[in-house]
């Protein structure tokens, strides 16, 4: 997982000084806020509350059902949960590239945005290529890698 | 209200229409419907939140608004709508009613609907694992942004029709547009046209059939010449 994180903090360090390249944005973005945060988090006390319960009924299920339960202690002292330190983090988080293990190989995604004086395509090219090189060096088999303009100007 | 194109009402296309003919584009008509509406493509933000968040200077800085595309395509649209908004507003204020919350607030839920990703708009690329798009809402977007910044129209709305996510495939773009005031009609058509259509060459590898750029309202602009025909009238 470190080794995940640490190559999309590479591929994100690189596709940034891609020519045309304005931003990049997280693949899937989605709204942290305080309130977010906790609502999300008292939606896992509740749910892993309830997995809990299913856990002792249907203990056949096994390790999935036990992992929950043994979180269940951490999670459910939300109170102790430091929300801005979350929110930071997670804020953090989505503005890289994301890199994920599939079956053939890594699967990258990325969301950019492209200046509007450089042809988007080119642009959205040109990240590919640096992705894929990068990749190539690193000996790194490869999957897919979708780079998406999701704004240009 | 009619969508027959102008000339089919009666309506002359190739002149300065005069100030009283005013068609209200209606923004909010049952097949405003976008192609790969998302609800969650402006980040969970919705075009009142960004209207405050610029209302405010965009402080205190809202990371979820500052790095998600889609709210950045709506916010610069915003911004534009604002700076155009403002030109009339002062000139009507001499020539005549404002233009409605409605008229305002109808482009505003244009831009936000328009800003959301849609559909996947491909770039080809040789390698197999390559998965290259542009999304429906940055074309939309660049669209809008070509159309407002040529001059003399204010794009109310933006659709492209067509299987965009197919290769190849001929889409033709429909634009809504006001005009001010003293442009001739189709000479401004003319401009957002193949300024649309540079756009598109430049940016995009879509195969485009037509941009139809349909201009339903007239508004006054502050032109200086409209300001000097006014003060000789006060006179």
């Amino acid at each position: 997982m470190d080794d995940l994180a640490s190559l999309s903090a590479t591929l994100t360090a690189a596709v940034r000084t891609v020519t045309g390249v304005t931003a990049v944005y997280a693949s899937a973005p989605a709204v942290v806020s305080a309130a977010s945060v906790a609502a999300s988090v008292a939606a896992t006390v509740a749910a892993t509350a309830a997995a809990s319960v299913v856990g002792a009924v249907a203990g056949s299920v096994g390790g999935r059902v036990a992992g929950s339960v043994s979180r269940s202690a951490a999670v459910l002292d939300a109170s102790a949960i430091d929300v801005s330190a979350i929110t930071a983090e997670a804020v953090s988080a989505r503005d890289s590239v994301r890199v994920s293990d599939g079956p053939g190989g890594l699967v990258v995604s990325v969301t950019i945005g492209v200046d509007e004086a450089d042809s988007a395509t080119e642009a959205c090219r040109r990240v590919y290529d640096v992705i894929a090189d990068l990749l190539a060096a690193a000996g790194e088999p490869v999957e897919s890698i979708a780079v998406t303009v999701g704004r240009i100007g | 209200m009619s969508d027959e194109p102008l000339q089919a009402r009666g309506v002359p296309t190739d002149a300065v229409l005069p100030v009283d003919t005013v068609l209200p584009v209606d923004l909010e008509a049952p097949d405003a419907v976008l192609d790969g509406f998302e609800p969650a493509d402006l980040d969970g933000h919705t075009i009142e939140q960004l209207n405050d968040y610029l209302d405010a200077g965009r402080q205190p800085l809202d990371p979820s608004i500052e790095n998600s595309p889609g709210c950045q395509i709506a916010l610069s649209a915003m911004l534009r709508l604002r700076e155009m908004s403002r030109t009339l507003l002062e000139t009507d204020v001499l020539s005549e009613p404002a233009p409605t919350d409605t008229w305002v607030s109808g482009i505003l839920n244009r831009i936000g609907l328009e800003a959301r990703a849609g559909r996947d708009i491909p770039v080809q690329h040789p390698s197999p694992a390559a998965k290259l798009t542009l999304t429906e809402g940055a074309v939309r977007g660049l669209i809008r942004a070509a159309g407002d910044t040529v001059g003399g129209l204010l794009i109310g709305r933006v659709r492209l029709v067509g299987d965009v996510t197919l290769a190849g495939e001929p889409i033709t773009v429909l634009v809504d547009a006001s005009v001010f005031w003293g442009e001739p009609i189709v000479a401004a058509a003319a401009r957002v046209r193949e300024a649309i259509y540079a756009e598109l060459l430049k940016h995009t590898e879509l195969t485009v059939a037509s941009i139809d750029v349909t201009v339903h309202d007239v508004h006054r602009s502050r032109a200086p010449e409209a300001l000097l025909v006014r003060t000789d009238e006060d006179d």
